[in-house]
This record gives structure tokens, sequence and C-alpha cells, in this order.
């Protein structure tokens, strides 16, 4: 019987699919916590600023 | 602005770029893993999962060596900036782990027939996964400076400690985990359009995490001068 190649293609796409969602996401909540986090000591350092 | 949070600032734009810089390499080595590397015979088109699973796991044993390494340099200097950076590492280094835990189990279900089993490497990388989950709790549970960067300093050592284990898991115990292609004594065991294609994603993933840590190094800098005594992480 020849050997067949197995058709498994669903399980790299789910792999690839988790793991760009996994870094994506991270990034994403890195981009908003430091847009937040810039925003704040802006205002942290025009108000030391005016004092 | 004060020069500190114009300093901390500065890291985080730094650390944009890079992380940028990295998901764009990440997406090219999606790209060549696709569609220029060759399909293996035995395991099909889930053979190419290696590709993204490898880096995962060298980002994250690189990220929590990084932890260890950087927490023996606090005990000894005692530089709250490296308290930062080492938590800041592991933060990552749980990003690259839940890749390399997610995807392991999918690749690991078409070539060994089950999503799980307990053996030395996956029970080992499992355990050092929680360990860094009880560290980032543990730094959100201690409120004295000093102390949360003392305490988790030790457990970051207790991750370093199991690093190498790790590695040196599949040729300790009968596992089913195949052993090391690339970090081992020899030469590398593999054609070279997958050689390349791994050392594509391995340097690619080492970007993302450079680019990742030094972000939330930035962020978590700002952090602390905004909340003084408050938590930084």
């Amino acid at each position: 019987m020849p050997f067949e190649t197995p058709q498994n293609g669903g399980f790299l796409a789910a792999a690839y699919i988790v793991a760009a969602v996994i870094y994506v996401a991270y990034a994403t909540s890195l981009f908003l916590r430091a847009q937040r986090a810039v925003r704040q000591a802006g205002q942290q350092g025009s108000g030391a600023g005016g004092q | 602005m004060t020069p500190e949070i114009l300093a901390a600032t500065r890291i985080v734009r730094r650390g944009q770029v890079l992380t940028v810089l990295g998901l764009l390499a990440a997406a090219a080595v999606y790209v060549i893993a696709l569609f220029y590397t060759p399909v293996e015979v035995r395991q099909g088109l889930a053979q190419k999962i290696f590709y993204v699973h490898a880096p995962a796991a060298w980002g994250a044993l690189v990220a929590f060596a990084v932890v260890g390494i950087v927490s023996i340099l606090y005990l000894w200097l005692h530089d709250e900036r490296l308290d930062l950076f080492a938590a800041s590492s592991a933060e990552v280094g749980i990003a690259f782990s839940l890749v390399m835990l997610t995807t392991g189990p999918i690749w690991g279900k078409t070539v060994w027939g089950t999503w799980w089993t307990w053996d030395a490497r996956l029970t080992l990388t499992l355990f050092l996964f929680f360990l860094f989950v009880g560290y980032l709790a543990l730094r959100a549970a201690v409120q004295d400076r000093g102390e949360r960067a003392r305490f988790s300093a030790v457990v970051g050592i207790m991750g370093l400690v199991l690093v190498p284990f790790i590695h040196l898991s599949v040729y300790l115990f009968r596992t089913l985990h195949p052993q090391p292609v690339l970090l081992k004594p020899s030469a590398p065991s593999m054609p070279p359009e997958m050689l390349r294609a791994l050392l594509s994603g391995m340097a690619a993933f080492t970007l993302l995490y450079i680019g990742f840590v030094v972000l939330r190094y930035g962020l978590a800098r700002l952090d602390n001068l905004r909340e003084g005594a408050g938590d930084a992480l």
C-alpha cells in the first residue's frame, strides 16, 4: 500500500492563527497601555512644570 | 516634563518601533514557512507548525533566563531599573509561553495522536509557565517596592535554574518530545530550506522579544514615575 502524506492543513492553520492572535493581542495591549502612560506622564509633567 | 519622564518616553517609542519591526519580521516568517519550505512527507503540512513553535519556545526560554540573570544583578546592585526590566521580561516570556503551549499540543495531536502527555519536557515547561504566572501574581500582591523586588528576584532565579534543565530534559528522560535540531553539540540535522526558515524565525522572534521587552520596560518606568511609591507592574 503506498504511503500517503497526511492531510492536516487545518492543524497548521489553527496553530498559525492562534500564535498570530496571541502576539498581536499582546502588542496591542502594550501599545494601548503605553499610549495611556505617555499621556498621563505628559499631564503630570505639565502639572509639575506649572507649580 | 522631567528628564526621567522624557527618558522613559523615549524607551517606549523605541520599543514601539522595534515591536512593529518584530511583527513585520514575524509576518515574513509566516510567508517563508508557508510558501518557501518543503512539505515534510511523513508529517504533512502540520510539520510547518515547527517554524512558529520552536521560535516561541526560544523566546520564552530566553525571556525567563533574562529574568533570572537580571534578578541576580538586582540582588547584587539593588538598582530598581533591573527589577523593572526583569518583571518586563517575565511578562513577555508568558506571552511567548502561551504560544509555545498552544501550538505544541496542536502539532502533538497530529504527530503523537494526543494533545498532551505528561512527559518531562512538557511538564517542566508547564511548571515554568506557572512559576512565572506566580511571579507576576507575587509582584501584584506585595506593596512594598523593596520587598517586592527582592521576593520576585528569588522566584526569577528559581526559574533560571529550570531553563537549562528543560533544555536537557530530552536527554535526561525518556520523552516523546524530539531532541533539539539546532542547539546541540553536533551540526543542525535538517534540510537547508527548513534550516533557513527556522533561523529566520529565531531572528524574527528574537527581534519581537526585544521590541516587547523594551516597550514593556519603558511602560514600567513611566508607571513607576507616575505612581511614586505605588505599584509599577
